[in-house]
């Protein structure tokens, strides 16, 4: 750090010393004052030419379009939503399916990356009801990092649909939770000088700090009737029996 | 006994027409700077990359790149202070004795220029960010956090309009240290024990938060406020080089 300090100020009396010799010595450089009109001139219609370029562009260009919501509402409680009926939010539905059973199921085990609700029901039928809920995500842009904090936070996009879930894996007499895929988010964001925005309508106070979180994990809520023997594993380790929660 | 008399107004308007014919350097030393550091930055963005680990997998990484014009408006307005002080030098204040000419219309001549090459500078930086825009619209999953001329003409001719006054508000920073230091060296040390007291100390604090002289102009939310206080800041900065200079040797041979 104290070597790019001490660079960084080198360099910086390097260009003013440079800045003022060329302002004050232009005359004799023998550059004349045509030429300076050209530069300029001909700086300014590049200049236009690429504002409008940048306007054709972002007109036909396909941005990414992110949901932005408030960073409270972050941290939905799908276990609690499920288990009092609550409504969830449709962002985080991966799937919802119907499987057709035979009357003994099982449950093997599977890695620790879901969790699987289970409610019984009294229909009598083979019909077992499976909804996956997905992770909830959420990236937060121009906020401020730990070390600039005091309070004022970014605009926090949902990007919970990008999520890749790998589905539960069903058969008439069993299903299991394969691994879940590494997921990479990655996301370029453009924005204008924090200063020029002083005015503007979606003003910036932050810094370009950028983060990411993961809320939860993948939830499977089953619907299973009761006339439906189940069979779930039996493990000695409290945290692995969490995983399989009967409602 | 002059045939034509002259006003004030007009001398000055005269003499800012030579001084913008004279200085076209400046603009093309802003340009220059402008096109390296569009060049050095372009390609580059801020970035960041979190990654969330489990015994078996690394099951989530973000990677963020931040690209924003913030590069250039920092060299425009380093670029400003540096012309402000730069036309404190003897050669510029001897070069106005080449015209029909007093101190009123030679400082007034030395403000159309700033309002000039701040308009300049405004306008440049502005318009270099629909260079960052394309640079950014080549990267992977763009979100784009700003409206263009189209969608908001409002907020494009604001962001104008902000770096402008910044600009010209830096220039005159400058122009005002620099003539304080024509009048004396010893303003060096003064400048120089001003900046570390303020910066080092813990006098100018209040509730652990320096008092920023930046967020008095920064924090502005109303244009209107905004803009009298840079004039405000103007005519001060303005009447105190004027001061200054009135009390220099009117010509060192």
């Amino acid at each position: 750090m104290m070597i790019f300090a001490v660079g960084a100020t080198i360099v910086l009396l390097m260009v003013i010393v440079v800045l003022m010799l060329v302002v004050k010595n232009a005359g004799r450089l023998g550059i004349n004052k045509i030429f300076h009109r050209k530069f300029i001139i001909g700086y300014l219609i590049l200049l236009l030419i690429f504002l409008i370029i940048a306007e054709v562009m972002e007109r036909n260009y396909e941005f990414e379009q992110l949901s932005i919501v408030e960073g409270e509402q972050y941290g939905f409680d799908v276990r609690n939503a499920v288990e009092k009926g609550l409504p969830i939010p449709q962002r985080l539905i991966a799937t919802k399916r119907t499987h057709e059973v035979e009357e003994n199921f099982s449950i093997p085990k599977f890695p620790d990356n879901a969790i699987i609700l289970i409610e019984r029901t009294t229909d009598k039928s083979n019909l077992i009801e499976e909804t996956v809920y997905r992770p909830e995500m959420l990236v937060e842009f121009g906020g401020f990092d730990s070390r600039n904090y005091d309070g004022l936070g970014g605009t926090y996009y949902d990007v919970s649909d990008k999520i890749q879930v790998e589905l539960p894996v069903w058969d008439s007499r069993s299903m299991y939770v394969p691994l879940q895929p590494s997921n990479t988010i990655h996301y370029t964001f453009y924005h204008d000088s924090n200063i020029l925005t002083q005015f503007s309508e979606g003003r910036r106070i932050g810094y370009s700090y950028s983060s990411g979180s993961m809320s939860g994990t993948m939830t499977v809520h089953l619907r299973i009737p009761e006339s439906i023997e189940l069979h779930l594993p039996q493990s000695a380790d409290e945290f692995e029996n969490y995983r399989i929660e009967i409602l | 006994m002059f045939s034509t008399q002259w006003s004030v107004n007009e001398l000055a308007k005269r003499q800012f027409l030579f001084k913008l014919n004279g200085n076209g350097s400046i603009f093309s030393v802003l340009i220059v700077l402008q096109i390296i550091g569009t060049v050095l930055m372009g390609g580059s963005a801020t970035s960041t990359s979190t990654s969330t680990y489990t015994e078996e997998t690394n099951i989530l990484s973000f990677n963020f790149s931040a690209i924003s014009n913030d590069g250039q408006v920092g060299l425009t307005l380093f670029w400003a202070f540096i012309i402000g002080f730069v036309l404190t030098s003897p050669a510029q204040r001897n070069e106005s004795f080449t015209f029909v000419t007093n101190r009123l219309t030679f400082q007034l001549a030395n403000f159309y220029f700033f309002c000039t090459a701040a308009l300049f500078g405004g306008v440049t930086t502005v318009l270099l960010g629909s260079v960052m825009k394309i640079f950014a619209m080549f990267n992977v999953n763009t979100v784009m956090q700003t409206n263009g001329l189209l969608s908001s003409p409002l907020d494009f001719f604001s962001q104008i309009f902000v770096m402008t006054a910044y600009t010209l508000l830096l220039m005159l920073v400058g122009y005002t240290l620099g003539s304080f230091i024509q009048f004396s060296k010893l303003f060096i040390m003064l400048f120089a024990l001003v900046y570390i007291v303020f910066t080092q100390t813990t006098f100018f604090t209040i509730g652990g938060k320096n008092i920023d002289l930046l967020h008095f102009f920064y924090g502005e939310t109303s244009i209107l406020l905004f803009t009298l206080k840079i004039l405000l800041a103007v005519a001060v900065l303005f009447g105190a080089s004027f001061w200054v200079t009135n009390r220099l040797e009117v010509r060192n041979p």
